[in-house]
């Protein structure tokens, strides 16, 4: 899908009224936010608000997002262990410190 | 003032320009009267009085079916008074730091972004060409070793194709590192951009709590202006009567100092608008 994001008062009310005017054509909207079809009339509006007000529109292409095609075990599992934890508080660095679970540092430096 | 309309002059608090008068739009007036002169038909309105301030735009040319807005005009209207609101310093601080912000976002079209996007498209275009190019070149080379017809010719194309290939991928990684670039700069430029969005949501908002606020206060005033302009139904409601008794129940509120037009039949002569306005008056027959 494209997920079109605005950012000013006039990119904003453009995305507005094409939310309005193209129901079918956008999946989900949040405030100055659109995900649209990833059809050639999703990725025509998108060129025209990119064209129109320039810097002021974000244009990003989304894609299904799977887990066991795009992220190694040790992370999904660390993920899985870490929505399983006892203790509600504990924050991932120091549930991770001491096991196996791969450290959040090297996580956030490592790219999918 | 003084009014001129081709070679007649009119002064005074009040002037008519009814009868004897060629019609004349009450617009074109209105503009003579904020800019000094302005052409009618062929004829020349020169105007010579004070300077019309912002209420002027709102509700300085009165006809009967003038577009009005009724509680903004009133929020001007009070303005011209001087009247303030409590959230004035919010608004006035606001707005300097939103003109301070928007000085340093440019908006509009990013060409740096524009051109990183289609050289990279442009690049993988070619890369898969050339691979194409490689992998049938190659079948040739293999095609004719197996069949044992090897030609220098060929040999020579493959060495061609891979050195392209190559010389292509290393323009695809530097465009690739192009348009790195340009989304970290955008995404910059982005954070600003959202700064300045909150702001003008945070002025807007203020606005409308500074314009509630005036249209409170003038709104006893207005009601009973609105009583009183002549030849009025009772009206139900204040924001929903004539648009032209409408807008001179705000021009009563306000204060002018350039003249009103008053193109409505709500007066028998200039002088009576005036009066009734407490405001220089131009009149013209509707």
């Amino acid at each position: 899908m494209l997920l079109v994001i605005t950012y000013s008062g006039p990119a904003r009310q453009a995305l507005r009224n094409l939310c309005n005017a193209h129901e079918e054509t956008v999946v989900r909207r949040f405030g100055r936010a659109a995900l649209l079809e990833a059809t050639e009339f999703g990725a025509f509006q998108a060129v025209r608000l990119r064209a129109q007000y320039g810097r002021a529109v974000q244009v990003e292409r989304t894609r299904p997002f799977n887990e066991f095609a795009a992220v190694p075990e040790p992370v999904r599992e660390a993920a899985h262990a870490y929505a399983d934890r006892d203790s509600p508080g504990t924050p991932y660095a120091k549930f991770a410190a001491g096991t196996d679970h791969p450290d959040q540092a090297e996580l956030k430096e490592t790219e999918l | 003032m003084i009014v001129q309309v081709g070679d007649r002059v009119e002064r005074g608090r009040a002037v008519d320009l009814g009868g004897g008068y060629p019609a004349l739009e009450p617009a074109t007036v209105a503009t003579a009267v904020r800019e000094g002169r302005a052409e009618a038909a062929g004829t020349p309105i020169a105007v010579q009085a004070r300077q019309a301030g912002a209420l002027h735009e709102r509700v300085g040319c009165v006809t009967p079916d003038a577009s009005i807005r009724p509680r903004t005009a009133l929020a001007v209207a009070a303005r011209s008074r001087g009247w303030s609101t409590p959230v004035d310093n919010a608004l006035r601080d606001a707005r300097d730091r939103l003109a301070t912000v928007a000085a340093e976002t440019p908006t509009g079209p990013d060409p740096d972004a524009l051109t990183a996007r289609r050289r990279l498209a442009d690049a993988d275009d070619e890369v898969a060409r050339l691979r194409e190019r490689v992998a049938e070149t190659r079948g040739r080379v293999q095609a004719q070793r197996d069949g044992g017809t090897e030609s220098a010719d060929t040999d020579a194309a493959l060495e061609d194709a891979v050195r392209d290939l190559s010389e292509v991928e290393t323009a695809v990684a530097a465009a690739r590192e192009e348009r790195r670039v340009a989304r970290a700069e955008a995404r910059a430029a982005r954070d600003r951009l959202e700064d300045r969005l909150a702001l003008e949501d945070e002025v807007g908002n203020l606005e409308r709590r500074a314009r509630a606020h005036l249209v409170e206060r003038a709104r006893d005033a207005y009601e009973s202006a609105l009583a009183t302009v002549p030849d009025i139904d009772d009206p139900a409601a204040p924001f929903d009567a004539p648009p032209d008794a409408m807008a001179l129940a705000v021009a009563r509120v306000g204060e002018f100092a350039a003249p009103v037009v008053v193109a409505c039949g709500r007066f028998a002569d200039a002088r009576a608008a005036a009066r009734w306005l407490d405001a220089p008056a131009v009149r013209l027959e509707p």
